[in-house]
């Protein structure tokens, strides 16, 4: 039975768990003591120098470590101080290792202050979150997402040369280079609110990847059901637009009742059409560009149609001079 | 082209070279590359990582010697730095344009820059660049 100081670290060591598995242990309050213990200037009436700490030990064929710091400071930021004791905790391992080498990472959801930075660059140490010269602030569940990320990477980085990694500042270096990206990612939520998603993976995304990944697609279909309204496309892509939230990609579409018969409508007047004439005009077509109108979403096509995705309605206009007498 | 040992993290629309000085197209690498499982350190939401760090890609460096900021001795020739992972962040990242020495480089706001303040170094983000600022490989930014 695991004992843990705070929730944090239950949660950093489940973490870690949920991705090492077994290649890679974690040991909860472990007392690490130097490997080599007969140098004249480790003893001490107390003995060899030794550190209750979490270990999250790589068992890899490097006999690298990695030693994780977790800071639950509630909104309060870790401080240099909290840098530089682990900084300490790490180099007096390593001085004394045998051999084996130990990297440190420091996870302090609420972040840090600006002074750890030089700190943590000098002796070499991981920060979850970064620091990035701007005021930034991470949920908790973001610096998870960062420490899985470092930890899904790191052992397949162990498969190249890593020397560098273990010289200042590479590894502190190669931590902030795997998180710095979550910036663009909160951004990105934080302006899109969840409305645009990726099929199959769920993962946020936005309007200007929905236009790299759609635009010159053929439609090859249209669909429609109770809860979604959408387009099969050549490459197996499907666009699914259900009730306001927009997803998008390869795979299946997100259809999830009997098909059904939107209404459909055409020209500016907006005039009943049947879906069949809808259809007629569309399938076959390209995606030429985009536009997301909040209520609705419209795109205009190789034959110069705009369609136009509304909420349980489809409308299709001709795009082209004059509008009276091209009317479809 | 004078190549140094030096690494270098890239994000995005970097300018690449292989080691015979020829152009590398960033969006072919990246495809290439994504097909060689073992070098994909994170493809998730955030984006892609890919590590580059043993093969000959370099980036251009301006005129100045990443870290002399001694000029080439050629004429017309610039150093590079070999680099060591590409990640394409997932979205777009906005870029904003400087220019670098004799470079023009379009750059994530925020990249990470090394600038001189009195005899110190300071990290400072690409959006934060500011024409004067001299980078700690002796490159002045110029806008």
């Amino acid at each position: 039975m695991v004992n843990f100081k705070n929730k944090l670290e239950e949660r950093i060591y489940e973490a870690a768990r949920g991705i090492c598995g077994t290649a890679v242990t974690v040991e909860h309050n472990k007392t690490i003591e130097i490997d080599v213990a007969d140098a004249i200037e480790v003893a001490a009436f107390a003995g060899p120098p030794k550190k209750e700490i979490d270990v999250i030990s790589a068992a890899l064929s490097q006999n690298l470590k990695l030693l994780v710091s977790c800071k639950d400071y509630g909104s309060s930021k870790a401080d240099p101080s909290d840098v530089q004791e682990w900084a300490a905790v790490v180099r007096t391992m390593n001085s004394y290792s045998a051999g084996s080498a130990l990297l440190g990472l420091v996870v302090c959801p609420s972040g840090f202050t600006k002074g750890c930075e030089p700190w943590a660059t000098t002796h070499n140490l991981g920060l979850i979150p970064p620091l990035k010269g701007k005021l930034l602030s991470f949920k908790v569940e973001t610096s998870l997402e960062m420490f899985r990320r470092v930890l899904s990477a790191l052992p397949k980085r162990l498969h190249f040369p890593f020397a560098d990694l273990l010289s200042p500042p590479g590894f502190y270096d190669f931590v902030f280079s795997m998180v710095s990206d979550f910036e663009w990612r909160d951004a990105r939520l934080a302006k899109n609110g969840g409305r645009y998603s990726k099929l199959g993976t769920g993962w946020g995304s936005s309007f200007q990847e929905l236009v790299s990944t759609l635009m010159g697609r053929s439609i090859l279909g249209v669909f429609a059901d109770a809860n979604c309204m959408g387009l099969h496309l050549s490459d197996n892509l499907v666009i699914a637009i259900c009730s306001g939230k927009i997803l998008f990609g390869a795979g299946e579409s997100p259809q999830s009742g009997t098909p059904t018969e939107p209404e459909c409508v055409k020209n500016l007047s907006r005039d009943p059409c049947s879906f069949e004439f809808l259809k007629s005009l569309v399938v076959g077509q390209k995606l030429r560009s985009a536009g997301d109108f909040g209520n609705r979403f419209e795109f205009g096509l190789s034959n110069d149609i705009i369609l136009g995705f509304y909420p349980e309605m489809l409308h299709v206009v001709l795009a082209r001079n004059p509008i009276e007498k091209n009317l479809l | 082209m004078k190549r140094k040992s030096s690494y270098h993290v890239l994000t995005h629309n970097p300018i690449l070279f292989d080691g015979n000085r020829g152009r590398i197209r960033a969006d072919e690498l990246v495809e290439r590359l994504r097909r060689e499982p073992d070098r994909i350190l994170a493809d998730d939401e955030v984006g892609l990582v890919l590590y580059t760090g043993d093969l000959e890609v370099y980036t251009q460096s301006g005129i100045g010697d990443p870290v002399s900021g001694s000029p080439p001795l050629v004429s017309g020739g610039f150093h590079v730095r070999r680099v060591l992972q590409i990640s394409v962040p997932r979205p777009e990242v906005p870029l904003i344009r400087r220019q670098v020495g004799s470079a023009v480089i379009s750059v994530a706001p925020d990249s990470v820059f090394f600038v001189l303040s009195g005899s110190t170094l300071r990290r400072v983000r690409g959006e934060d660049l500011a024409p004067g600022m001299i980078l700690a490989s002796g490159e002045k930014v110029y806008w």
